[in-house]
Order: structure tokens, then C-alpha cells, then sequence
């Protein structure tokens, strides 16, 4: 496939995630069959394919929420096998599809949280900034309750970059949005392609043409098909 | 922080206040003590008089046998029915409490000669008829031999079972009684004091002898009660002892006296040392139980293989009575060899009873903190500690505050049942004042609106807190 432009380029040749003979079983069944792919830095990537063709599992293991019975995954060429959580998170972020916001606390603690507990001095100044780039200046003391879902998916979004991981992924952000709101996702994706990676785990085709111009399908468990949108949706 | 140290400042108090002798005070005379049982609900052999103070024949009988035998009295007061197990359980050394000498009782523990003769008589509550008709309701108190006499005595009477006299008696106050069975001279005094109208009912149905037990190995202590037991019976003293407690009773004709009253400030003292006596045992208690709690629901929660077992543990205290669990302790952990007194069975009782309950509770909120929360925290790097104190416990709050308000009002009202092993709290002060006046309406009252002074703030501020985590979004309505 043709190289993109690597925004966040170390200067080397390494891809920015890498899978390499990534195993999952559950029970007799392969969820992920030594699935093997290189995600070279640029525009955000996405990984689509049927029901139970293994992307959530592939976005858990790639973020660490779920143990690969073998393989490995590396983040520009080192392996996050046997990181800690904290040390992992500064890797790899993740949106939730249905946000996980932390009810108790405000919009503006929800995305500080993480800094603070690392000893972060000016993680409310950072918050706040983050707040004013994704458009959710105000928004900062409110609680989850109080916002609208396409508000509370931008409060997700602040609070995974809150740590500036070099690879954010993204499980199904557009379900549940009306056109519009899916519309100006997609173009914040496009955005925030260019200081980390996006990774965008969706079945949604018109959302993934409008921010996506590379990804993979995965059927059972496998690489199907690797290209542009047009071409894994095929 | 002035509030913490202000609230420690209220416990220590309390543990000043409470922990001054609440049970009577052992004579001043020096030597080995002899902790002496009785019920302290039975006049005027043995009861709690106006001032509050522990009185009666038995009592003085008692003190007499103490300075004969150069022994220090302790008394200690106990439910009837359960007086013979704590002898034998060794909590206590003798009974002086009016037992009559039977051949069953005679198999269990070793009787001193009797120390008075008395017996059994019916006492008929005015306008109630007679006595052999179907259907005359007999009171009488649990676990004494007058129990089987009335079913021998009058088969076609309904007999009731009462803790003890004093119960038996306001039921006849209250008209649930036509008469009861208990001692002549009792029955006598409470016509006398109690205002209750009733007139004896033939004369005594037998004689009966009391003596004072002590456990069967005891032989040494067996035989010096027996000699000193002798020795007043035959002084002067015993004479003085029998005209101070019963010579007005056998004048027969005379008037009934009113309901001896006691002053409202001993009345208020009394209830007021009761309160605080439940207030720190609950305090001790459930802080304890609080604690064991937490670490019972971590087992629970991520305990693996252990989770099981004392889930099932938990379930079996959950599943079973406050006051058998009560008994297990208080009478039970002797004969293992730990003697445990009371506040510490009713501490142990409280937290073991609270704990069960309060573990269940948080772990039911743990699991309703929902997966995706732990997943968020474990994907922003939060460590397992970090997670804990900051995603879930905040989020287990709202679920499990209300439960755990509630469990802890519901202990604070069965530590009521504490009184039963002769912890001096609200609810034994209460029956104290009773047996004293023959009040029950005023005493229960009175010690009811004090538990209810107690547990209404707490109630409120479940209420209050629930209100404001639903107003936060963090509960349904």
C-alpha cells in the first residue's frame, strides 16, 4: 500500500503499531488467528469486518485490557508485552464506544484524573487547553449526566490524549451520532491525525470514508483485506 | 479536622462514663471475690430498688455469706433461664436467687442447705373467677419449677410462659392474666407494691426449700457456703434479715400501698447511663464490624479460592439469630476455654452480626460498579489502588450508603437483645426501672423515644445523602 505522510515520524522507518502473530482463543474457537499488520504513522486507520471478526478483540489486546494467548504488539518497534497499565497508557489511549466517563467526577477532573496521579503540575492548565481545542470550553464542570452524548464522546476524546499516547484508538465512535455530529467526528479525527495515530475500530462505511483513506478488514479472525475505504468494504 | 477530634473527644467520654462499675459494686471488705448470680427482677427477694440500687433478701443473704466467708460479693445479673448454664459456664460462682432445691437441678450443681422455706401460690387478679374453669389464663415464669406444677395443678388452665414475674405481673395489669403461680412472699410484696388488685388464692400448693448452688467441681467453695449458710440461719441476724423483708407482708389485711415511684433524675440518670452504655457497645461494635466488614468483602470480592467458604460463612451468620449467636459466645466460648464477660461477647456479637451484613452489602456495590469503569481505569493507566480510590469506591458510595445506614440502625435497635446477658444498656435499665415501679408504659416509652433519638439522625441522613447523590446523577430514582 502506498506510505502516507507520517506526522508523527521518529525519523525512521518503524511502524507506529505494530501486530505480529497475534493469537486469541476463547474456548476451541480462534478470535484472532496469528494475525500479523503494520500500521505505518499518518491519516487514521481503520480496522472494519463483520460481527465476531475479531476487531474488538484486537482493539482489547491492543490496549491491554485483554491477554493474547501469543504474539505481540509494539508501539513504534517496542513491545508493550508485560507494561505496566501506567506505563502502557502513555502508549496507547482508548475512546470507549459508550464514553465510560467516570459519573462522579466533572468533565474537567474526568480528563485531569490520570495526569494528577502522575504527579502532572499543570494537568488542569493542560485540561482546560484540551477543553478550548475540542470545542468544550464551559464544559469544564459539568457531570456526565448533564451532557449530550456527542459532548461527553469529546470529554472521552480530551481524556485519552490527556496522556499524549502515541496511538489513540477508537471502538465504534460513531455509533449512536446523528449525521452531523458524525460528521464533524470525523473531520476532529482527521485533526488529530497529525500529532498521534488514530485507530478507528467501526462497521459504519460512510463514516469510515469520510476519515479514514487506509485500514484493514478482518474475517475470521485474519487479515481479509488491506486499502482505502472503498477497497475494505469492498 | 476539629470535628474528628471532637468526636474522638465524645468516645472517650463515653468510655469514661460507661466504664465506671455499671454492674453493682463489689462490697468493700478485701479477699477473693465471689461473683454472686441472680436475676434482680424478683422482689423482694432480689431487685433493683428506687435509688437503683440492688436490694432484697437475697441480696442481703448474700453479703452475709460473703463476710462469713471472707469473700468480696460481685453481683451479677442474668436472665433465669439461662442462670444454671452460667454457673456452669464458670461466670459466675454461686447463685443466690431464690432456687428451690429440686432432684433435677440436684444433678447439675451442688446446693448448700436452704437457706428459706417458701412455696408456690396462685394469686387471682379481682373479678376473674375461678380458677378451675376452662380457659383461666396462668402466668408463670419460664424455667422455674412452678411451670410444671400449674399444668398438674390446674390441667384445664392456659399457662403462660413469662421471662419472669415482673412481665407477668403487667400482663395482669393489663387484664391478659387471671392469676399467677410464683412464691407466696413475691406474690405477697408485688400485691402490696405494684397496685396490681389481686388476692391469694387458697394457700401455698407446697413447700419448697432454697438453696444456693455452685458448679459440681466446686467442693471447697460448696462447703464453705453450706457451713456459713448453717451458721446465719442459727444468729440472730437471720431473724432481723426475714422481719426487714417480709414482716409487713405477713400482717394479712394490709392496704395496699401505692406503686413505689422513683425521683425523675435517678429515673433520667438510670435511662441516660443505659444510653450510652448501648450508644459505645454499638459504637465499638459496628466501628469493629465496620472493619471486618471491609476486609471480609475484599476477600469476597477477590479472595479466589477462599471467596466460597466464607461466603457460605457469611451466609450462615446472615441466616441465623442475633441472640443465639449472642449465646454462642457468652455461653458457648467457655467451655473452649475463653471467658469472655459480656461487653465483650456483646462487642464480639454486634461485630460479627454487622460485619456478615455490611460484607454483603459492599459487595453487591462493587459489583454494580459496572466492568467498563475498571476497563477505563485500567486503560488510562490507573494502578489497582488508584483505581479503587478514585473510579470505584466513589461510584460504590451512592449504591451502598442507604444499606449500610439501615444495617447499622437495624443493630443499634437488636443491641436491645445484649440485655439478656447482663449488659447494663438502655433496654436493662429500662426493665430495671420496671421491676422497681411496675411502670412498663412509662420505662418503655421512655427508653424507646431514646433509641429512636439515636437512629432518627441516622435515618435522616441516609435520606439527605441519598437525595443529594441522586441530584448528582450518581442514583436512579
Amino acid at each position: 500500500m502506498p506510505e502516507e505522510r507520517a506526522p508523527k515520524s521518529s525519523g525512521d522507518d518503524v511502524p507506529v503499531l505494530s501486530v505480529d502473530r497475534l493469537t486469541v482463543r476463547r474456548g476451541a474457537n480462534l478470535v484472532l488467528d496469528a494475525i500479523s499488520l503494520d500500521v505505518e504513522a499518518g491519516t487514521p486507520y481503520a480496522i472494519v469486518g463483520e460481527s465476531g471478526a475479531g476487531k474488538t478483540t484486537l482493539l482489547s489486546v491492543v490496549c491491554g485490557l485483554l491477554e493474547p494467548d501469543s504474539g505481540e504488539v509494539k508501539i513504534r518497534g517496542r513491545s508493550l508485552a508485560g507494561l505496566e497499565p501506567r506505563e502502557r497508557a502513555v502508549q496507547v489511549g482508548l475512546v470507549f464506544q459508550d464514553h465510560q466517563l467516570f459519573p462522579h467526577m466533572t468533565a474537567l477532573e474526568n480528563v485531569t484524573l490520570a495526569p494528577r496521579l502522575r504527579g502532572a503540575k499543570n494537568a488542569d492548565e493542560a485540561g482546560r487547553a484540551l477543553f478550548a481545542s475540542l470545542g468544550l470550553a464551559g464544559f469544564e464542570g459539568r457531570r456526565p449526566h448533564e451532557m449530550s452524548g456527542g459532548q461527553k464522546q469529546r470529554v472521552a476524546i480530551a481524556r485519552a490524549l490527556a496522556l499524549e499516547p502515541h496511538v489513540v484508538l477508537f471502538d465504534e465512535p460513531s455509533a449512536a451520532l446523528d449525521p452531523k455530529t458524525t460528521r464533524d467526528l470525523a473531520e476532529l479525527l482527521m485533526g488529530l491525525a497529525d500529532k498521534r495515530q488514530i485507530v478507528v475500530v467501526s462497521h459504519d462505511q460512510p463514516f469510515v470514508e469520510q476519515c479514514c483513506p487506509r485500514g484493514v478488514r478482518l474475517e475470521k479472525g485474519k487479515v481479509g483485506v488491506l486499502g482505502d475505504a472503498a477497497a475494505i468494504f469492498g | 479536622m476539629r470535628v474528628r477530634a471532637l468526636f474522638f473527644a465524645a468516645i472517650a467520654l463515653l468510655i469514661v462514663l460507661v466504664a465506671r462499675p455499671a454492674q453493682a459494686a463489689p462490697d468493700a471488705e478485701d479477699g477473693p471475690v465471689l461473683v454472686v448470680g441472680l436475676t434482680g427482677q424478683y422482689p423482694p427477694f432480689n431487685f433493683f430498688d428506687e435509688q437503683g440500687e440492688l436490694s432484697g433478701f437475697d441480696v442481703d443473704f448474700a453479703r452475709a455469706v460473703c463476710r462469713e466467708t471472707h469473700r468480696r460479693c460481685e453481683f451479677r445479673t442474668l436472665q433465669w433461664d439461662g442462670i444454671i448454664g452460667a454457673l456452669l459456664a464458670g461466670r459466675i460462682d454461686a447463685i443466690v436467687g431464690s432456687m428451690a432445691v429440686t432432684p433435677e437441678r440436684s444433678k447439675a450443681v451442688l446446693f448448700s442447705a436452704p437457706y428459706y422455706e417458701s412455696g408456690p401460690e396462685l394469686f387471682v387478679r379481682d373479678g376473674a373467677g375461678d380458677a378451675s374453669r376452662p380457659g383461666f389464663a396462668i402466668g408463670v415464669t419460664l424455667g422455674t419449677t412452678y411451670e410444671k406444677t400449674v399444668h398438674e395443678r390446674f390441667p384445664k388452665a392456659e399457662v403462660r410462659v413469662f421471662k419472669g414475674d415482673v412481665q407477668a405481673l403487667a400482663d395482669m395489669g393489663a387484664g391478659r392474666l387471671d392469676g399467677l403461680v410464683t412464691d407466696r412472699l413475691v406474690g405477697a410484696y408485688m400485691a402490696r407494691k405494684a397496685g396490681v388488685v389481686m388476692r391469694p388464692d387458697g394457700p401455698p400448693i407446697y413447700e419448697e426449700k432454697m438453696g444456693i448452688p455452685v458448679a459440681p467441681s466446686n467442693t471447697a467453695l460448696h462447703a464453705e457456703i453450706d457451713a456459713a449458710v448453717k451458721r446465719i440461719r442459727a444468729s440472730a441476724e437471720y431473724g432481723e434479715l426475714q422481719k426487714k423483708w417480709f414482716g409487713e407482708l405477713d400482717s394479712p389485711g394490709a392496704a395496699p400501698a401505692a406503686a413505689p415511684s422513683v425521683a425523675f433524675g435517678r429515673a433520667a440518670g438510670l435511662l441516660a447511663h443505659g444510653l450510652l452504655a448501648t450508644i459505645l457497645v454499638c459504637i465499638v461494635g459496628l466501628g469493629l464490624g465496620i472493619l471486618l466488614a471491609i476486609g471480609v468483602a475484599a476477600a469476597l470480592v477477590f479472595g479466589g479460592r477462599l471467596a466460597r467458604p466464607l461466603a457460605v460463612l457469611v451466609d450462615f451468620i446472615r441466616a441465623t439469630p442475633f441472640m443465639v449467636q449472642l449465646f454462642a459466645i457468652y455461653f458457648g466460648l467457655p467451655s473452649l476455654g475463653l471467658k469472655v464477660d459480656a461487653w465483650t461477647s456483646a462487642v464480639a456479637a454486634i461485630s460479627i452480626q454487622s460485619a456478615a451484613y455490611l460484607a454483603e452489602v459492599i459487595k453487591t456495590s462493587y459489583a454494580s460498579v459496572p466492568r467498563g469503569q475498571h476497563q477505563a481505569a485500567r486503560a488510562l493507566g490507573l494502578r489497582r489502588m488508584e483505581a479503587l480510590r478514585h473510579v470505584v469506591l466513589p461510584q460504590m458510595m451512592p449504591v451502598m450508603s442507604v444499606p449500610v445506614l439501615n444495617t447499622i440502625v437495624a443493630m443499634i435497635k437488636d443491641s436491645a437483645i445484649v440485655s439478656v446477658i447482663g449488659v447494663y444498656e438502655l433496654t436493662l435499665q429500662a426493665q430495671q426501672l420496671i421491676s422497681a415501679t411496675f411502670q412498663p408504659m412509662v420505662y418503655y416509652l421512655a427508653a424507646a423515644f431514646l433509641y429512636f433519638l439515636v437512629t432518627y439522625p441516622i435515618l435522616l441522613a441516609g435520606r439527605r445523602l441519598e437525595a443529594r447523590f441522586k441530584a448528582r446523577g450518581l442514583l436512579h430514582a
